[in-house]
Parts: C-alpha cells; sequence; structure tokens
C-alpha cells in the first residue's frame, strides 16, 4: 500500500523526479570521468568514456519511468488532455450537451437536498433514531392520530419498561413581552421535566429542568432560534426574568432547535393543567399531550408497540369511563413521523425527477453518437497503432464524464440559485424545511449522478469501439457500420426511450394538474373570499377566567363589526381550513347513552355570535348564537346537517338533547340551530361531524377572527389593529392572513407537486422534440443521394414526406405505446396523490398521447420540408 | 576489459540482490555500488551502469532503501542510497532463496 501512495507522489511530482534522477546520473558519470582521469586518461578521452561505460542513459530513463507510473493514471491524464482538446474544437457540442445535462443534473440537486433534508439529514439530538413518537388511535372510528391524556401519561409513565426515557409536550401560541414591553407572539412549548433530555437535547448553555420543577416552578428554557434572533445570542440572558403571558419566568437555559415540528421559542413546564381547561376535563380524557420515548438500548420500536397495546388495555381496566379508554396505542419512530405524509409525494418528484434526468441523457447521447459516427476513423487508425480495445473505448468514457462533470458543476449552482424559489413554493408548508440546503451530502449524490450519466451517455460509443472490425472502418472511412449506420438504430433506440418517459411525465403532471385545480373548486361550504383573518391570544394572567374571556371576545368582536369596511365579523376557535382543530366525545341524550368511553368524537369549534353570517354557511333550521347564549343561560349547541343525520336520521334534531365533552362526564345541551355541512378539516375530507358552541359557554384563550370585508381583506390589517388596541392595547394580533390565502397554504404540498411535474414534463417535451428532431434531421442528412435518387426515379413530394416522416414514426409510436405501459404500472402508485381523478383517466390519456404525437411532428416538419426539396442534381453530385 | 553485462545476462532479481548486498556495508552512492561490486567479483562483474537506475528506482519503490542528497569524496553531489530495515529483512530473504536456487540446479546438475 505504501508503494502506491509512493507511486502517487512520483506522479504528482514527476518533472522534479525526472531533473532530479538526470542530475544523479549526471553526477555518476563525472565520478568516472574523475577516476579516469586520476588513471591518466585525457578529460575528453575520460568524458567519452564515462559516457560510454554508462551505457544507454535513455533507455535506462525509460524504465525508470516504466517503474513508477500507475499506468492507468497516466493513460487517464492523457485521455483527458485529449478530451479537453476535443471539447475545444467542437465548442457548439460542447455547449448543448452542458447546457442539456445541466438542467437533468441541478433538477436533481435540487430535489436531492429536500429528500436529503427529509431522510437524511441529522437531527441535532442525541441518538435520533432511538426515538419514537407514541399516538392514540381510535380504529373503530379510523381516527389515528390522538395525543395522550394526563392519567393516561401517567400510567405510562409508571408501568412502562422499553423506553429510558419518556416526556410529553404540548405546543401552543404564547406572548412574549420583550423588554418587559414590546410583546410578540411566540411558539411556546409546555413540557414534562423530562421532555427535553429525553429527546436528547443538549443545553447550548445553562441547563434543563429538574423534576421537582415539574410541578408549577417558575423557570423557563428559550429556544436556539430566538436566542438568536431576539437576545443575540447572549448568554447573559440565562438568570433573566422573561414575561410569558403576563407570567415571570426565570431563564435558567437555552435548547438547541429541535427537528421540524417539536421546535419552539420558549419552553416550560407543568403541561399537566392548561390554562382555561377544567382539571375534571383533563382527568376525565382529554387528550392533548405529545409524547416521545427513547428506546432502550436493544428494545425495537416492534417491542415498543406490543408493549404499548398492553398497556393501553391496563389504562382501559383502571379508566373504564374516560373518554380515551377505548383507543389504542402505537408508536412510530420519529423520522417517519416528521416525513409522514410527504412521503409519497417526495417519492414521486424524486422518480419524476430521474426521469428527466434521462431524457436529458437521452438527448446528449444522441449527439454524442453523432460526434462518434465522425471519429471511427481515429478510433479505427489508433486500433490498427496497437492501442488496445479498452484504451480505444476510454477516451469516450473520459469525454463524456468530463462533459457531464462540467454539467453537474453549472447545475448544483443553478439549483442553489434556485431552492429559495422552490421553497417559497412550497410556502414553508414542509416540515423539515429548515434542513433543506445544498449540502455535502447533496454534492456527492449529484456527483454520482454526474459520473453515471457519463458512462451512461459514453457507453454506446465505447461498446461500439470495443466491437470495432479495424479493417472495415479504415476501408471505408468509417462511414457504414455493419448492420447500423450512423448508429441510428441506437439513436432511435434513444428516441423511444425519450417519447416514453415524456409520456409518462406528461400523463402525471396532468393528472396532478386535473387533480389539483377539481380540489381548489370544491364546494368547501362556505365562501372565503373577502375574509380577513387574524389570531389573538389571551394571557391567563389578564384574562384569568372565563367571564373574563368571554367579555373580551363578545367585545372585540362588537368593535370589529362595526369597524370601517366590515361588513360582518366573527371569532372562532378554529376556522375552517385552518390546519388545528379538536374533537370532544358526544352522544344523543335520550334513551341509552353510551358510557364516555364508547361515545364518538366529533369537531367542535367555539364560536362568538355572527359566525354562519361572516362565512355565508346556510342556517338550515333553528337559529344562530345571541349574546344571551351565556354561561350561566342553558346550554346550546348548532350542529352540522351530517351531524343531525347521524344523530337523528330522518327525524329531527332541532330542539332535541345531546350530551357532549367529557367535562362532569358530559354536559347535556339543546341543538338549536342545524347549518350545512363544512369541509373544515380539508378540502378532500368529506364532512364530518361537527358540533358549534357558544364561546360564552364554551372559553377559549386563544381565538381567530373572522372578517368579511367590503373591499379587499388584506388592506384591513391596519384597522383590526388599531380595533383591537381599543379593546387591550397589550395584546398582539398574530397569524394575519386572508381566509384564501389560508386555504392556499392548505393545498401548498400539492401545488408544489404539480408546479415541479409540470417544469419536468414540459422540459421533458421539449428535449424529446429536440431529439427527435435531430435523427429525423440527421436522417435526411445521410440519405439525400439515396432521396436524390427517389426524387430523380419520380417520386413525388409528399412521397418524399412520408419516407421521412415514416423514419420517426416507429420509434415514436413504440414509444408511445411503451410510455402507455409504463403509466398504467405506475398508475396504482400515485392513485393515494389524486382527488377524484383516475390514474387511467381516458381524457388525459389521450391529450398526452396527442400533445406528444404533435410535438413529434412539428419535429419533423422542418426535415421533411428539407428532404421534399433536396434537388437530385445536387444530391448525387455531393456523394 | 571485459563486456559490460547488461542486467538480462543475470538472473533476473539478481541485480537487486547484489545492489543491496553492496549496501549492507553502508551507505553508497550509484557510482560507489558499481565500483563495488565491480571490485568484490575481481573484476569479472560490471554492470551496465546506467541499468543501475531502473533497480535503485524499484528497491526504493518498495521501501528497502532510503536515498539521500550528500557530497561525494571528490566534493562532487551526489545521492547516498542506504538500506532501511525492511530492506534488511528482503537481503536475507532474497539470499537465502537465492542460495536455495543455486542448491537446487547444483542438485539437478550433480544428478545427471
Amino acid at each position: 500500500m505504501r508503494s502506491v501512495f509512493r507511486r502517487l507522489l512520483y506522479f504528482l511530482f514527476r518533472s522534479r523526479h525526472d531533473l532530479d534522477l538526470r542530475d544523479e546520473i549526471e553526477a555518476h558519470r563525472m565520478l568516472r570521468q574523475d577516476a579516469l582521469e586520476r588513471e591518466g586518461l585525457a578529460p575528453e578521452q575520460a568524458a567519452d568514456e564515462s559516457r560510454r561505460a554508462l551505457g544507454n542513459v535513455t533507455l535506462a530513463l525509460e524504465e525508470v519511468r516504466d517503474v513508477w507510473t500507475i499506468r492507468l493514471l497516466d493513460g487517464l491524464w492523457l485521455d483527458v488532455r485529449l478530451a479537453w482538446r476535443g471539447l475545444r474544437r467542437s465548442p457548439g457540442f460542447a455547449l448543448v450537451a452542458i447546457a442539456t445535462l445541466a438542467i437533468g443534473i441541478g433538477a436533481n440537486t435540487a430535489i436531492f437536498s429536500v429528500i436529503n433534508a427529509a431522510f437524511f439529514a441529522p437531527y441535532q439530538v442525541k441518538e435520533p433514531e432511538r426515538l419514537v413518537r407514541l399516538w392514540g388511535q381510535d380504529l373503530k372510528r379510523n381516527i389515528l392520530q390522538l395525543g395522550f391524556s394526563v392519567p393516561k401519561y401517567e400510567l405510562i409513565r409508571d408501568q412502562q419498561t422499553s423506553f429510558t426515557a419518556l416526556g410529553a409536550a404540548t405546543q401552543l401560541p404564547q406572548t412574549l413581552l420583550l423588554n418587559g414591553t414590546e410583546p410578540i407572539q411566540v411558539n411556546g412549548s409546555m413540557t414534562t421535566s423530562s421532555f427535553l433530555d429525553a429527546f436528547g437535547a443538549v443545553p447550548i448553555a445553562g441547563r434543563f429542568f429538574r423534576a421537582d420543577e415539574e410541578r408549577g416552578a417558575l423557570v423557563a428554557v428559550v429556544g436556539e432560534e430566538l436566542w438568536r434572533a431576539r437576545f443575540a445570542a447572549n448568554p447573559g440572558v440565562i438568570g433573566q426574568p422573561l414575561t410569558v403571558d403576563g407570567v415571570s419566568y426565570t431563564v435558567i437555559g437555552i435548547a438547541p432547535r429541535l427537528p421540524a415540528f417539536w421546535d419552539a421559542d420558549v419552553w416550560t413546564t407543568n403541561p399537566m393543567q392548561l390554562p382555561g381547561i377544567p382539571e375534571d376535563t383533563i382527568r376525565r380524557g382529554f387528550s392533548y399531550l405529545q409524547p416521545v420515548g427513547r428506546l432502550q438500548p436493544g428494545v425495537s420500536e416492534e417491542q415498543a408497540r406490543r408493549e404499548l397495546e398492553v398497556l393501553a388495555a391496563r389504562y382501559a381496566s383502571a379508566y373504564p369511563s374516560n373518554a380515551d379508554a377505548a383507543w389504542t396505542l402505537t408508536g412510530v419512530g420519529l423520522r417517519d413521523d416528521i416525513v409522514g405524509a410527504s412521503r409519497s409525494s417526495l417519492l414521486t418528484v424524486l422518480a419524476a425527477v430521474g426521469l428527466l434526468l434521462m431524457v436529458a441523457c437521452a438527448n446528449v447521447a444522441n449527439l454524442a453518437l453523432v460526434r462518434f459516427a465522425g471519429r471511427r476513423q481515429e478510433q479505427g487508425l489508433r486500433a490498427a497503432l496497437g492501442a488496445s480495445r479498452a484504451r480505444v473505448a476510454r477516451p469516450f468514457l473520459v469525454e463524456s464524464v468530463m462533459v457531464s462533470g462540467a454539467a453537474a458543476g453549472f447545475g448544483a449552482v443553478f439549483a442553489y440559485w434556485a431552492l429559495p424559489g422552490l421553497l417559497v413554493l412550497a410556502r414553508n408548508n414542509l416540515p423539515f424545511a429548515n434542513d433543506i440546503r445544498i449540502s455535502l451530502p447533496v454534492l456527492a449524490a449529484t456527483a454520482l449522478v454526474a459520473v453515471a450519466s457519463g458512462v451512461v451517455i459514453g457507453l454506446y460509443p465505447a461498446v461500439q469501439a470495443l466491437r470495432s472490425d479495424v479493417v472495415s472502418v479504415l476501408r471505408d472511412g468509417g462511414r457504414t457500420i455493419a448492420g447500423d449506420s450512423g448508429g441510428h438504430r441506437a439513436r432511435r433506440a434513444i428516441v423511444t426511450t425519450q417519447v416514453a418517459v415524456s409520456l409518462v411525465l406528461l400523463i402525471g403532471a396532468g393528472l396532478l394538474v386535473t387533480s389539483f385545480e377539481r380540489l381548489r373548486h370544491q364546494d368547501a361550504g362556505f365562501d372565503p373570499a373577502n375574509v380577513f383573518v387574524a389570531r389573538v391570544s389571551l394571557p391567563p394572567s389578564s384574562y384569568p377566567d372565563s367571564d373574563a374571556q368571554s367579555r373580551f371576545w363578545l367585545q372585540l368582536r362588537e368593535v370589529l363589526s362595526n369597524a370601517p369596511g366590515a361588513a360582518h365579523a366573527t371569532l372562532s376557535s378554529q376556522p375552517p381550513l385552518s390546519g388545528g382543530f379538536t374533537r370532544a366525545p358526544y352522544a344523543l341524550n335520550e334513551g341509552a347513552v353510551p358510557a364516555l368511553n364508547e361515545r364518538p368524537l366529533g369537531l367542535t369549534t367555539s364560536v362568538t355570535p355572527g359566525y354562519f353570517a361572516t362565512l355565508k354557511i346556510p342556517m338550515l333550521a333553528g337559529r344562530d348564537f345571541t349574546e344571551r347564549d351565556t354561561a350561566d343561560a342553558p346550554l346550546v349547541a348548532i350542529v352540522s346537517k351530517a351531524t343531525a343525520r347521524k344523530l337523528a336520521g330522518d327525524r329531527d334534531l332541532l330542539g332535541r338533547r345531546i350530551i357532549m365533552g367529557s367535562q362532569g362526564g358530559g354536559q347535556v345541551m339543546e341543538v338549536i340551530g342545524i347549518v350545512d355541512d363544512v369541509r373544515t378539516q380539508s378540502l378532500a375530507a368529506t364532512s364530518e361531524v361537527e358540533f358549534y358552541r357558544p364561546v360564552m359557554q364554551r372559553p377559549r384563550q386563544v381565538m381567530t377572527m373572522l372578517v368579511r370585508t367590503a373591499g379587499e381583506p388584506a388592506a384591513f390589517e391596519s384597522t383590526a389593529r388599531h380595533a383591537l388596541a381599543g379593546v387591550d392595547a397589550t395584546l398582539p394580533l398574530t397569524g394575519i392572513t386572508t381566509h384564501p390565502r389560508m386555504i392556499e397554504q392548505s393545498l401548498a404540498q400539492q401545488r408544489l407537486l404539480f408546479v415541479l411535474l409540470g417544469v419536468f414534463a414540459v422540459l421533458a417535451v421539449v428535449l424529446s422534440t429536440v431529439g427527435i428532431y435531430g435523427v429525423v434531421s440527421s436522417f435526411v442528412g445521410q440519405r439525400t443521394p439515396e432521396i436524390g435518387v427517389r426524387v430523380a426515379l419520380g417520386a413525388s413530394r409528399a412521397q418524399v414526406v412520408r419516407i421521412v416522416v415514416a423514419q420517426s414514426l416507429v420509434p415514436v409510436g413504440t414509444g408511445l405505446f411503451v410510455g402507455l405501459g409504463a403509466a398504467a404500472a405506475l398508475g396504482p402508485f400515485v392513485e393515494g396523490l389524486l382527488f377524484e381523478v383516475s390514474p387511467l383517466d381516458p381524457l388525459m390519456i389521450s391529450s398526452a398521447v396527442g400533445l406528444l404525437a404533435l410535438a413529434a411532428g412539428a419535429a419533423c416538419a422542418i426535415p421533411a420540408g428539407r428532404a421534399a426539396r433536396i434537388d437530385p442534381v445536387t444530391a448525387l453530385r455531393s456523394d | 576489459m571485459g563486456l559490460t553485462n547488461t542486467t538480462s545476462d543475470l538472473l533476473p532479481g539478481t541485480l537487486e540482490l547484489l545492489i543491496l548486498s553492496s549496501l549492507a556495508g553502508g551507505a553508497r552512492h550509484g557510482y560507489g555500488i558499481v565500483e563495488h561490486l565491480r571490485l568484490a567479483s575481481d573484476d569479472m562483474l560490471r554492470i551496465g551502469e546506467s541499468a543501475l537506475y531502473p533497480a535503485l528506482q524499484r528497491l526504493l519503490l518498495n521501501g528497502w532503501v532510503k536515498a539521500e542528497w550528500g557530497t561525494s569524496e571528490n566534493n562532487r553531489r551526489a545521492r547516498y542510497y542506504t538500506l532501511t530495515a525492511r530492506g534488511r529483512k528482503q537481503l536475507a530473504a532474497e539470499r537465502a532463496e537465492f542460495n536455495r536456487m543455486v542448491g537446487m540446479i547444483q542438485q539437478v546438475l550433480e544428478g545427471t
């Protein structure tokens, strides 16, 4: 091994080594000369004799070189120099090839960075692969992502054996008072004292919570991002007071950024008590905790899941009447949980960009083949002079790898420049967006792709070189290769591949666009146009009880309704398609009422009066809430049409009683109104059971204002701030947006998907068209004499055009056929991404096929026209 | 005087063995090695002097000798070669191998 190292050193310092050796040999000769002179010879004679004694120095030097060289490296370096010269002589080819590949490789680099962030980027915590996120599941009703209630978490914590550490968190927006005066909205996380340690985070400064601080010690940890942004990364912030939601905490440490949605700006303890939620509700199974566990060494995820099943059964027997008693428990690896639903989209995009690269490589391969045809003679000559077959084939590979290497360089730069744009398209809807960057692993993957592309492109010429028959090549100047003139068979195969791939991409993009449009135009059940949206969060210190909160909300609503430019105003705890929702157990309070733990869960929203009018949700029966539906008044609820149908069937639900929630085992209330269904969760999800409660009877600390404005809703912001300040000047207005924009955000991932695929499809079609053009054009060029003969013999223009078109018919037709087959085969994989569109939608498929056929036709048009105008005289003469 | 022997006249590899053995006594430069071999063999063994150098380079490549520039006896710049520890081991090994070969050939000859 050391000899290889020495050989490398020699390779690097070759010329110096050579000079040294010559010096040494010369010194040797001088010694001989001196000795001879001492023996009595004259200086010139001595010099001659010494030279003779030395023998054949040139031969010796060559032999020395042979000793040292790594043959391979020497040969490769020569090939690189030759390739460089060759490329400089055909700058057209080099430019087009590099540009084409740069697009393909650059797109891949960009997508790699996203894939890397999702699947491979290391989390800045200890051994993240041992972390498991715990979920509750109501399998009977197919609700899969539920939190843990406090009693459940406590039972698991005390009885589990699979985890070395367990912690739980719940996130909520909080108001931080900067410098004691400036309120800003931050993401807060209330956690158990064990959470940050269980997660494997290491404090950047200070410390995390101690076990004795769990029950409401007034200490807080600041998150890294907030610390850098607002505290100038000053470690002196530790020990200082921090006012969060009106309460003063002492800062005890700085936490590093946790992966994805686990991160927070401020960490506090005491998660077992939620401000505004009665203790009774919490004890009866209100499930809001998000637990994370660190597996014991040697315990697998599967084993942990089995233990959770056992523990779920124990919980059910310990707390049989709790709302969450009947749920099962499961655990998902942390990364899988974060990547989650994006997985299929990500893989689809990865596949698509790979296909695009294939098309780009195909184009460049085509170009390389044309060049190759012109170098056959050179190859034959080298083979005749004694170069080994591998030696003759290698330059083609070296050249194509150089081209793809250069392309990769440009492509990576292009990706770096385009990446922020990509992220904007995703509208920050990717949970791992923070990790998306062109990092070293991404560049390494890019380099690999570049080399692979280069090899693929250079493969055909190289293989042809290996099989070459030297004699025939030298004899006819390489113009015909037995059975395959100018590599035409290969080029037609390439065209087939390009067409097939382009068809697959085109169909995919078309399906996604259609799906997206259908989704966007779903009737959501309400009218989001011109609705201004903003969130207000009430600190419990200033608004300690539900009365104070309700008063505030009603007052705010009043002010907003009277503000200039506002037609209607209301507040809601979870506006439709806002991404957040809570559920509560419910049942009809008649006859045999099911026990709390057997009741299904329905979406529940707290609203102020005027909600349905503001969002233009039709009221089908009964009345809206009024200010008289206070906490002391009889409890009331409004239900959606689907709810009414589920609970009452054909009979009317109006005026009947239902039992909702878990506080005190459930509260009985009267149904006073029935409204039309609304797509609250997502545009794709069909209506769920939904209940509306007046905020005075179901108090909320955080509400979102919805104001239907007369004019542009975005312009309402200053008015809204003014209105809020009029009621309470200390509160910040956050989450400011418009309802249409909020809905767009919920569709962000689908949009990103179809935009990317659309771009790839267009690029692929363009490249394929260029490829087809190239093949047909060169066919015409090659067969000009033959066409000349035909025309001379009386062929009409139409017949000539037909010949040309027929040339491309077979490869394009085959390509379309193969593409259809591939699209059909891939259909099941993308079905999950589509909304109300079948992957085999005949209209879509026929449009795509038609488009490609049109493009192919256009590509043939110019060469065909040229062929039709061939003058037989000049054509035959040029041979 | 006798014809200069080229390396092809010797059994393959013997040149290196000879060089190693001549370095066993201490550092020498190229000319010194040639002279030593000539003297030690009573003027019978004459190496084509430039043929020495590929062999020396091979020894360098394998790490059996190391080389340093120095000044020769007549104040000229020369490169001195020394045996390394591995070189000494290699010398012993090659010597043993050579003896074994010679012994084998002798055995055959005596047999006939």
